[in-house]
């Protein structure tokens, strides 16, 4: 039985520090962030609430994380198809129209728009020039939700 | 005659009941599995493994890997925990001290784990953050220091894994 234990913990922690997805499940847990790649080089993030549910999505071309964002804009056309696969409109719930300018959006940036369930907002970046179409963000709102941290910094 | 035929037509009613019962149980379903967020397993189900994942690594504080296509990390970030998908306007940014900094390193990536050290202490100083790297045979390392809110502050540690899996991105 020890020899077991011993031979798990070794194929756990190889080296003592974790290199693949299943070495960090077993040191840290269940992930709070996950990125998907979804089709044509766009990317779905997820950040995940207390009960482990979808609380804010964001769906946008692929980019390293040690850059600030991607290079690439997104297009419009498939950001949208991707947004109505993963978020489709009944779980949405009612539309409720344009939500309020995002503190710190861009200048000519589209507002939001609110639903029953969620909050659908396209980002940009690179406000200073024309705004660069980067796709968009999906901010649910259930109450687990409420203890991530600002979506605005 | 007639109760056989009574009969079978109320067995048949009885099945369309039932028929229609189960489709109505059905729709009920896919309605509210279809308002229901999504959680990780169903999104792995249809999408496959992520290509990143950040854990907490202590109460505030978390690391983010990006996995290469062997499926090892090879960009590792450890920096207090904050809004992952956050709008762009970035007004403060928090930071652990370097002491505590140093501890997590060491826990993700176990100086014998660098290789030799070919570069050390390069910085690069812009408004009240500064950027230094050292690197290794294996790795390099960078420290996002940030003054803008108290002095000796690390915003973020960042690990950029040299093997040829994360030469063209992630996975």
């Amino acid at each position: 039985m020890r020899y077991l234990v011993g031979c798990l913990f070794v194929l756990l922690f190889p080296a003592g520090a974790p290199q693949t997805s299943v070495e960090f499940h077993a040191r840290y847990g269940k992930p709070d962030v996950e990125r998907f790649n979804v089709r044509w080089g766009l990317m779905l993030t997820v950040e995940y609430g207390t009960d482990g549910q979808a609380c804010r999505m964001r769906i946008g071309p692929h980019y390293d994380i040690n850059r600030f964002g991607p290079d690439a804009a997104a297009p419009p056309d498939m950001v949208a198809d991707i947004l109505n696969e993963v978020v489709p409109p009944e779980m949405r719930g009612k539309e409720l129209g344009p939500g309020e300018k995002i503190y710190g959006s861009c200048a000519g940036a589209l507002l939001p728009t609110e639903y029953e369930n969620v909050k659908i907002n396209p980002y940009y970046e690179l406000c200073e020039k024309t705004p660069i179409y980067r796709g968009v963000d999906v901010l649910f709102k259930r109450k687990e939700c409420q203890s991530l941290p600002r979506y605005f910094r | 005659m007639a109760s056989t035929t009574g009969k079978a037509a109320a067995e048949k009613r009885k099945a369309v009941t039932l028929d229609v019962r189960t489709l109505l149980a059905c729709l009920a379903f896919s309605a509210l599995a279809a308002s229901e967020p999504q959680n990780s397993s169903n999104l792995r189900a249809r999408y496959g493994q992520p290509d990143i994942e950040r854990f907490a690594i202590r109460p505030e504080i978390t690391v983010t890997a990006q996995y290469g296509h062997d499926g090892k990390a090879c960009i590792l970030l450890i920096e207090p925990r904050q809004a992952f998908v956050h709008s762009f306007y970035e007004q403060r940014q928090p930071t652990i001290s370097k002491d505590v900094a140093l501890e997590l390193l060491d826990e993700a990536v176990p100086p014998a784990t660098r290789g030799k050290l070919l570069l050390g202490g390069a910085t690069v100083q812009t408004g009240c953050s500064a950027f230094e790297s050292d690197s290794y045979e294996n790795m390099k390392i960078g420290f996002v220091h940030s003054f803008c809110i108290k002095p000796g502050g690390v915003a973020k540690v960042q690990v950029n894994f040299k093997r040829t899996e994360c030469d063209s991105g992630s996975k």
